[in-house]
């Protein structure tokens, strides 16, 4: 046995399973199919605007040629092309016509260097929703279950956020919350006066206000309130594995990280009926080699996670490992996202801010809420983010002038604009699916075929969450309103999980109530795949939560000698 | 390890750097200016001759481009984007950044406001004198709006861009915090200028 614990990946699940097993002090193994990056050195934090390669614009032909799907994500640009993948060496494939973005980069660290660190508990309104409305299985844990793995979580992570009461997005422990600006406090007081129950605050989001004496020892600082995160912050102000949780995993010299190694499958040994261990490829000399240990955690993103299990074929499992229920790669979700409006605001012309927030604001899910009368023809809800802003120089592009004219008009910010971004629920459905394709990568690896569309209850929420953003923002005094009233295409909002679901039941899901595979019980999934449901929350604070709570009951079984 | 086409270049940190991150991460902002002091101008882009070729364009379209670029934003109060390196950055973008399309979409542009000078004063736009340049480009500035050129949007973008964040643009012409250190969410504006990126 080489290692006591294996965890693939090393993104924000990843990152907390290190943590959480090598804290119980067992020697863990993490692989990370990606190359190493450093905290710190490997960011471009402190360069100047004028030192960024082309200014931050990535070569268009490149991006032609190798960056098809990573180009429609917000925060590509030179200064963080190391941490998304080159979607030309590591392609999937999707039906003709029905497309799914699949943002995502391959270095250590994951995706935790890129996320836009807003962070909301589920509710109990959220797990019961399956079983109340009938939509998936139902959720075989509750509120109260993952509660104190939510504190416990927040406390270590850092959450900035204001505490409101509201049941349905619970309150947390909480860092003190970034203010909202002149225009974003103006708008709050008119939509909370003109809708009661509807709240708009300040996000909660994943940066060190006022770092813990915890947070400020595994070398962590203040935000800084630059708003470069997606370079990578050398502070290690907003909370990412590579400034929290594998620093605390490395420092009970428990922890091993192998790097340029790409996660094959999961092997089973029949004698046992248990994981044995995992099979790698290695990216540079695409060798395969074998890791034994007496668990294996999967925290390789929902897809990557799933596309693994698939791949890991045994006699007794030839439709992928643990999937003796036939859901694993079934019922995908995302969030349906992608689509708002925006406008101006009037006024405010004598008013700015200093430093640059690195968040915006957040209208928790005011729809189809517990104890009120449903007025729609759909299930679930939606919140919104968003904010206010002056505009910069960049408006200059879109207005005629030239001159000294010109620049004397640029020198002072323009009109303020305020916008929603929408992020409704998706339902689970067991046509959206992940498969194995029969070609393979460069590495000898079935491709994953990923066929996922927005349902019909998904697009009529959207229709209604476009008319009430718009609504809301016309009774706040936004004028000239501009929308984007499509939705984008599923896995652009980022939030791609369910196709390992968690459920009570064996034979509908390929989880238990603690990410434990019902067929094999050493292995634990628990990044986006192990979903049941997708709330309209952004989902990571709850992997987090979910991997620690997985990882202290995987150590008690090992303490055990149960696995 | 590292797989080197999948990094922006592998440079190695440079002195500076090395010693701008440590100054940061000790002092913050603060310690800003004295370093910048101790390093000089070498950051500085230094404005090329007339006459001289550019990476891409050549010596005639470099005078044409700059005339353009200096009527487009001129020095004022502050220098202008020939001080700020502009042509030079337009120069580059076009070898290391555009697409052949986006080459000819801005080699057309430059031919479009020539025909226009031509058309209008009988020379060529970088022969034309200073208060007819600024005619013609506003005229041509003013049009391309009006039947929506996509063409000079993007090379206005790109002007734009190469003043707003270079050194000069971002620090004298707005304002310019790598490390604010600190968020005031609602203040009066009073004479402040537009935040640079």
């Amino acid at each position: 046995m080489d290692f006591d614990a294996i965890v693939v990946g090393s993104g924000i699940s990843g990152g907390w399973a290190a943590k959480e097993l090598c804290e119980q002090g067992f020697k863990t193994l993490v692989i990370e199919r990606g190359q190493h990056v450093q905290h710190g050195a490997d960011y471009q934090d402190f360069r100047n605007l004028w030192e960024l390669d082309n200014r931050g614009r990535m070569p268009e032909d490149v991006l032609d040629e190798d960056y098809e799907i990573q180009r429609q994500c917000y925060a590509f640009n030179t200064a963080n092309q190391h941490l998304f993948v080159k979607d030309s060496d590591h392609p999937y494939e999707t039906p003709e016509g029905r497309p799914f973005n699949w943002l995502r980069g391959y270095h250590l660290g994951g995706r935790s260097l890129l996320w836009a660190r807003h962070s909301y508990r589920w509710s109990e309104m959220d797990f019961e929703a399956n079983l109340r409305d009938g939509h998936g299985i139902d959720w075989p844990i509750r509120y109260a279950d993952i509660a104190p793995w939510y504190d416990y979580v927040e406390r270590f992570a850092g959450i900035s956020g204001s505490y409101e009461g509201l049941d349905h997005v619970p309150d947390g422990q909480f860092l003190p919350a970034m203010d909202l600006n002149c225009v974003e406090s103006a708008v709050k007081e008119k939509i909370e006066e003109a809708y009661p129950g509807r709240k708009l605050l300040m996000g909660r989001i994943a940066h060190l206000t006022e770092p813990t004496e915890e947070q400020k020892e595994l070398g962590r600082g203040q935000c800084q309130f630059r708003n470069l995160c997606y370079r990578g912050c050398s502070y290690g102000a907003y909370f990412s594995s590579l400034s929290a949780t594998l620093p605390a995993a490395e420092r009970t010299g428990n922890l091993t990280i192998v790097t340029d190694a790409i996660g094959h499958s999961v092997i089973y040994d029949p004698a046992t009926g248990r994981a044995s261990g995992v099979r790698v490829v290695d990216y540079n000399t695409k060798e395969g080699r074998t890791y034994t240990a007496k668990v294996v955690f999967l925290c390789a993103s929902a897809i990557g996670s799933t596309h693994m299990m698939l791949n890991s074929i045994s006699e007794q499992f030839p439709n992928g490992i643990a999937n003796s229920s036939g859901a694993l790669g079934r019922y995908l979700m995302d969030h349906v996202s992608g689509f708002g409006v925006s406008g101006t605001m009037p006024g405010f012309a004598d008013k700015y801010y200093a430093g640059k927030r690195p968040g915006g604001i957040y209208v928790p899910r005011f729809r189809n809420l517990p104890g009120q009368t449903p007025e729609t023809d759909f299930v679930r809800g939606y919140g919104f983010q968003g904010g206010g802003a002056r505009a910069d120089w960049r408006r200059g592009t879109y207005q005629a002038g030239v001159g000294a004219e010109l620049k004397e008009r640029l020198r002072t910010p323009g009109p303020w604009s305020f916008g929603f971004s929408i992020f409704g629920e998706m339902l689970p459905r067991a046509e959206n699916r992940i498969t194995l394709s029969r070609n393979t990568d460069k590495w000898g690896i079935p491709l994953p075929h990923i066929d996922c569309t927005l349902g019909d209850n998904d697009l009529k929420l959207a229709a209604r969450a476009l008319e009430d953003a718009t609504e809301m923002l016309e009774t706040a005094g936004v004028v000239q309103l501009r929308t984007r009233a499509e939705p984008a295409p599923p896995g652009h909002g980022i939030h791609e999980m369910g196709s390992a679901r968690m459920g009570r039941n064996p034979r509908e899901s390929v989880l238990n109530r603690w990410n434990q595979a019902h067929d094999v019980p050493n292995l634990f999934v628990t990044d986006g795949a192990c979903m049941t449901s997708s709330a309209c929350q952004n989902p990571s604070l709850t992997y987090m939560a979910l991997t620690a709570r997985a990882a202290r009951h995987a150590g008690e079984l090992m303490k055990e000698g149960i696995v | 390890m590292k797989r080197a086409e999948n990094k922006s270049p592998e440079a190695p940190i440079d002195r500076r750097e090395l010693m701008r991150r440590a100054v940061y991460m000790v002092g913050g902002a603060a310690a800003l200016a004295g370093l910048e002091g101790c390093s000089g101008a070498e950051g500085n882009v230094q404005p090329q001759t007339r006459g001289s070729a550019g990476r891409y364009f050549s010596a005639i379209r470099m005078d044409q481009l700059r005339a353009v670029i200096d009527v487009m934003i001129p020095a004022t109060d502050t220098p202008g984007a020939i001080a700020a390196g502009v042509p030079e950055f337009m120069d580059d973008m076009m070898r290391d950044w555009a697409s052949a399309e986006t080459r000819s979409q801005m080699k057309a542009v430059l031919d479009q406001i020539d025909e226009r000078a031509i058309r209008v004063g009988g020379r060529s736009f970088r022969r034309l004198a200073p208060e007819h340049q600024l005619a013609v480009l506003e005229g041509y500035d003013a049009h391309s709006f009006e039947v929506w050129n996509a063409d000079y949007q993007r090379f206005k973008d790109l002007v734009l861009l190469g003043y707003y964040h270079s050194e000069i643009g971002a620090t004298q012409e707005l304002r310019f915090e790598l490390i604010p250190g600190r968020w005031d969410a609602c203040v009066p504006l009073g004479d402040m200028r537009t935040w640079a990126d």
